[in-house]
C-alpha cells in the first residue's frame, strides 16, 4: 500500500527538488521514486521548469535607475529631512516643486505669475511656501537638450559644483546633527546634479517628437500627466538671484517676440526654465490663455547664448541681435501657441 | 553605454562613503535609519540590480519595473526608520518589492490585459485537488517536455509565466530567480512556509503542464 494519497508524492516533489522536506518525509520520496520511473520523470521535468526559470535572462538594467532613484528620493526628501530637525528642504529641486506649487495656485486663479523670493545661493533658507510637500510623481525639470548644444558651442558658464567633501569621522547620529551648511549644500548640489545628468540620459522615444525634447524613459513619460493633473506652474525663483545684479544698470526690451509652438505646455514651461538658468537668466511672468505669454530676463551678455538654445528648443522668430540702448539685462516675450493654431 | 556625466556621479556617490566602515551593510542600515541619506543611497547602489531582478520576473513589462524599482526605494527610505533588523535588510527590501509588483499586478488593467484562458490550477488544498494529476503519472512515456530543445523550453515558459496567478509568479521569482529558501520567502511575504511550499508546487506544475500543451 503506498505511504502517499493517490500513490504518488506529487505534491512533493516539488519541495524535494528544493531539498525542503523533513527528514522522514525526503526519505519517503527517496524509496518511491526508486520504484516509480513516472514520477522520476516528472521530478526530472520539474527540474528542468526550475532551471529553465533561473536561467531566463533578465534584462539588463536601464545604466540611469540607480540615479533615477536617487532623484526620486531627493523629491520625497522634505518629509524625512524633518527627522534631522531641519523645517525647511535643502534640495534646491525639491525647493523649486515646492515654489512651483505656489505658482500652480496662482496659475490656476489666472494671475501673471510674479517672481517669487529669491534665496541666494547656499542658503539653506527657504520661502515659507516650501513646507508643502512636491506632488507625488512630480520631476523637477529636465535639463534642456539645449544644454549638450551649449556646451558644445560656447564653454558652459554655470559650473557644476564638486561632489560633497568627504565626512569627518564622526558618530553617524551626530553627523546628522552638526551637518554643516557647506555639507547641506554639498547634498543639495548633489541632488541637482543628478537632476541635470537625467537630462544627458535617452530613453524611451514619443514625446521627443513633438518638442524635440529629450526623453527620460519612464519617469518623462510619467511626468507629463502628472503635470497636467497638477497644472504645474512656473517657477523664477532660483536663477533671480543671478539675473538680478546684472538688472540692476537697466532693462532693455527686445524688438522681436518669439513664437514657440508647444504641444506639452508644462513640460515646455519646464524645459524653458532649465534653459533660461543654464543662460543665467529667468521667467519673469507667464500669462496663460488660449495663446499664453512668457516674459523672459537674460543679463546681456548672454543673450547671444539665449538666442541660440531658445532657438534649438524651437522658438521661432528670434533674432541675434542686441536691442539697442544701455542695459544690464534684456527681457522678451514669447508667444506660446498649440500646434497648429 | 553610461554617459560620461552619469558616470561621474556615480562615481562621486561611491566616493562619499564615509572612512568608519560604511560598506558594512549593517552599518549602513543603522546609519540610514538614523537619517543618513548617504548611507541609504549606498544601500540603493548595493541592492537595486537584485531589486530590478526580483520586479522584473514578476511583472516582465520593463517600463513598469523601472516604475515599481523606483516606487520600492521611495518606500524603503520612508519606512527604514522603522526597521527592526529582525530579518536581513534584503528580506525587508523584497518584501517591499514584492508587495509593490503584486499591487501593480493585481490592479485591473492588469486583469484585462491577461489571456482570457489564464493558466491556474484550482488553489484547492482538498486532498483530491492533485486526482488528475497522478492519473496522467501512470501513463507511459517521458514528457514532452524532456525532448524540448532549451531555446524552445524558455520560449514557451516566457508565455506561460505570463498566464500564472500573481501570488505564484513571487514565490517562483523568489525561489528560482533569487535562490531564496522557503523560510525567507515566507518571510518576505509573509505568508506560511505550507503556503510557500502548496504555490511552488503549484506553479511549477501548471507550468510544466503548460509547457508541454504547447509542445506537442
Amino acid at each position: 500500500m503506498s505511504e502517499f494519497a493517490n500513490g504518488h508524492p506529487r505534491d512533493r516533489l516539488s519541495p524535494y527538488l528544493d531539498d525542503e522536506l523533513q527528514v522522514d518525509e525526503r526519505a519517503a520520496v527517496d524509496r518511491h521514486l526508486a520504484l516509480c520511473p513516472a514520477c522520476r520523470d516528472e521530478l526530472e521535468a520539474l527540474h528542468r521548469i526550475a532551471e529553465a526559470f533561473a536561467d531566463e535572462p533578465v534584462p539588463a538594467m536601464p545604466d540611469d535607475l540607480e540615479v533615477r532613484v536617487l532623484h526620486r528620493l531627493d523629491l520625497a526628501s522634505i518629509a524625512p529631512m524633518r527627522r534631522r530637525g531641519f523645517a525647511v528642504p535643502v534640495s534646491i529641486a525639491a525647493t523649486i516643486a515646492a515654489v512651483g506649487l505656489v505658482s500652480v495656485l496662482a496659475w490656476k486663479q489666472g494671475r501673471p505669475i510674479l517672481p517669487p523670493h529669491e534665496p541666494e545661493l547656499g542658503s539653506t533658507v527657504a520661502p515659507a511656501p516650501a513646507q508643502a510637500p512636491a506632488p507625488e510623481g512630480h520631476d523637477a525639470p529636465p535639463p534642456a537638450r539645449a544644454m549638450d548644444k551649449l556646451a558644445e558651442s560656447k564653454k558652459n558658464e554655470v559650473a557644476l559644483d564638486t561632489p560633497a567633501a568627504p565626512q569627518p569621522a564622526i558618530e553617524p547620529r551626530e553627523l546628522a546633527k552638526q551637518q554643516t551648511i557647506g555639507e547641506r549644500q554639498d547634498d543639495a548640489d548633489a541632488a541637482q546634479e543628478r537632476s541635470r545628468a537625467l537630462g544627458y540620459v535617452a530613453g524611451g522615444a514619443g514625446d521627443a517628437k513633438d518638442t524635440g525634447a529629450p526623453v527620460l524613459g519612464r519617469d518623462a513619460r510619467a511626468k507629463p500627466r502628472a503635470a497636467a493633473k497638477a497644472d504645474t506652474g512656473v517657477v523664477g525663483g532660483v536663477a533671480g538671484a543671478l539675473v538680478a545684479p546684472a538688472c540692476a544698470s537697466g532693462m532693455l526690451e527686445a524688438s522681436d517676440n518669439g513664437r514657440w509652438s508647444v504641444a506639452d505646455l508644462p513640460r515646455a514651461l519646464d524645459e524653458l526654465q532649465t534653459v533660461l538658468r543654464a543662460v543665467g537668466g529667468r521667467l519673469e511672468a507667464f500669462e496663460p490663455g488660449t495663446a499664453g505669454f512668457a516674459t523672459v530676463v537674460i543679463p546681456r551678455e548672454r543673450y547671444g547664448e539665449w538666442i541660440r538654445a531658445a532657438k534649438i528648443q524651437g522658438v521661432a522668430g528670434l533674432a541675434e541681435t542686441f536691442p539697442a540702448g544701455d542695459g544690464g539685462c534684456v527681457r522678451q516675450r514669447i508667444t506660446i501657441v498649440r500646434p497648429n493654431s | 553605454m553610461v554617459p560620461a556625466v552619469l558616470r561621474g556621479i556615480l562615481a562621486a556617490m561611491r566616493a562619499m562613503t564615509p572612512p568608519d566602515g560604511g560598506t558594512d551593510e549593517d552599518e549602513l542600515v543603522r546609519r540610514a535609519r538614523d537619517g543618513d541619506r548617504r548611507a541609504f543611497d549606498r544601500l540603493v547602489h548595493l541592492h537595486v540590480p537584485q531589486v530590478w531582478a526580483t520586479v522584473w520576473r514578476m511583472l516582465r513589462h520593463r517600463e513598469d519595473t523601472e516604475d515599481v524599482v523606483q516606487d520600492v526605494f521611495v518606500t524603503a527610505h520612508r519606512s527604514i526608520s522603522g526597521f527592526r533588523g529582525e530579518s536581513k535588510f534584503s528580506t525587508w527590501l523584497h518584501r517591499i518589492a514584492t508587495t509593490r509588483a503584486l499591487n501593480h499586478l493585481e490592479r485591473a488593467e492588469e486583469k484585462l490585459r491577461r489571456a482570457s484562458t489564464p493558466l491556474e490550477a484550482e488553489e484547492d488544498d482538498r486532498p483530491g485537488a492533485t486526482a488528475v494529476g497522478a492519473a496522467a503519472l501512470t501513463a507511459s512515456g517521458a514528457s514532452p517536455l524532456q525532448a524540448l530543445e532549451a531555446k524552445e523550453l524558455m520560449n514557451h515558459l516566457v508565455e506561460c509565466v505570463k498566464l500564472l496567478p500573481v501570488a505564484w509568479r513571487a514565490v517562483l521569482a523568489l525561489r528560482d530567480g533569487e535562490g531564496m529558501s522557503y523560510e525567507r520567502i515566507a518571510e518576505a511575504l509573509r505568508i506560511e512556509l505550507g503556503t510557500v511550499r502548496s504555490r511552488l508546487a503549484r506553479a511549477r506544475t501548471s507550468l510544466k503542464d503548460c509547457v508541454e500543451r504547447r509542445a506537442v
